[in-house]
């Protein structure tokens, strides 16, 4: 039987399938946990529902002046 | 380095622009049309090319150097007529030119349309007369529409004033035209540029150009604008 994966482990593995210079169209909900996953050196440009091309991590709570809401409702 | 646009030279970034090739080039006149990259494109040699501009070069230079060539096939063009346009209309008048008019407009949408992934749009720009002969028609709230078809292109030739490595762009006021839409309706989208500057360096709500529509960035310093040019020429006659 196979070891199930958890959610971390799965972004893991997806951002590790993505070669460094790469776009990516990126849909809300599990898919952006991969964002954590990136180094900061990695250019790798991702993509929006809300427009963004050029988002990366989530903002932390709280946010005073938050830039805009991405499709996931949190504050990219 | 993860994204660099970054080529050597005009000839490396179109050394592989195919004969047959549809190829979009920007410019209102001289201004924002990519001069050094056509000159390039002469010396490469592609043969047979469908080119789409709103006009049809000047003089000797650039697209009218092309055209004087023999290497255009076809012209897709709002105004391809005036003064320093004699090139084309000496091939036109020989019958060694194809010429599809295209008022200004129409021609923007298209691109657009073709940059953005739709089917075409409906104008009214054109209906009733002779442009719209052949085309699909509609009559909306009693205005009638030309259905036009979207314009892509292998390639586009693009002036700006700056990119940096990721080919974000911004443009030198009017020279601008063209440009943002010819990027997202090519393939591959080569842009000269006069000045590199660092990642970061342009504000992103200053972007006007994203890099993802950008293929190849020709760093050409130290280029003269057109009307610099005839400035420096008239001063020395």
């Amino acid at each position: 039987m196979t070891a199930r994966r958890t959610r971390e482990q799965m972004a893991a593995a997806l951002a590790r399938d993505i070669p460094d210079g790469s776009y990516v169209n990126l849909g809300i909900g599990m898919p952006i946990a991969v964002l954590r996953h990136w180094r900061p050196e990695q250019e790798i440009v991702v993509h929006s529902e809300n427009g963004i091309l050029g988002m990366r991590e989530r903002l932390r709570p709280p946010v005073l002046f938050p830039p805009g809401p991405d499709g996931g409702a949190p504050h990219a | 380095m993860g994204i660099n646009k970054m080529v050597r030279s005009a000839a490396e970034a179109l050394a592989d622009v195919h004969d047959g090739a549809t190829v979009l080039v920007s410019g209102f006149g001289l201004a924002g049309q990519a001069i050094e990259l056509l000159d390039a494109l002469a010396e490469q040699g592609a043969r047979e090319l469908t080119v789409v501009c709103n006009n049809a070069g000047s003089n000797d230079t650039g697209l009218g150097r092309l055209i004087g060539l023999g290497r255009v096939r076809k012209l897709i063009a709002s105004y391809p007529r005036g003064a320093e346009m004699g090139a084309f209309e000496e091939a036109y008048g020989k019958g060694l030119i194809e010429y599809e008019c295209v008022p200004q407009g129409t021609l923007a949408e298209r691109l657009r349309a073709g940059g953005s992934g739709l089917g075409g749009f409906l104008t009214p720009t054109g209906y009733g007369i002779e442009l719209a002969r052949g085309k699909e028609t509609r009559v909306i709230d009693g205005v009638g529409y030309v259905m036009e078809a979207p314009l892509r292109g292998d390639f586009a030739f693009v002036k700006a004033r700056a990119a940096d490595r990721w080919g974000n762009l911004v443009y030198r006021k009017a020279a601008r035209n063209f440009g943002p839409l010819m990027c997202m309706a090519a393939r591959v989208a080569i842009v000269q540029v006069g000045e590199v500057l660092p990642l970061g360096a342009i504000d992103p709500e200053h972007v006007v150009t994203p890099g993802i529509f950008v293929k190849r960035v020709v760093h050409l310093p130290g280029l003269a604008t057109p009307a610099e040019a005839l400035r420096n020429k008239e001063n020395a006659a």
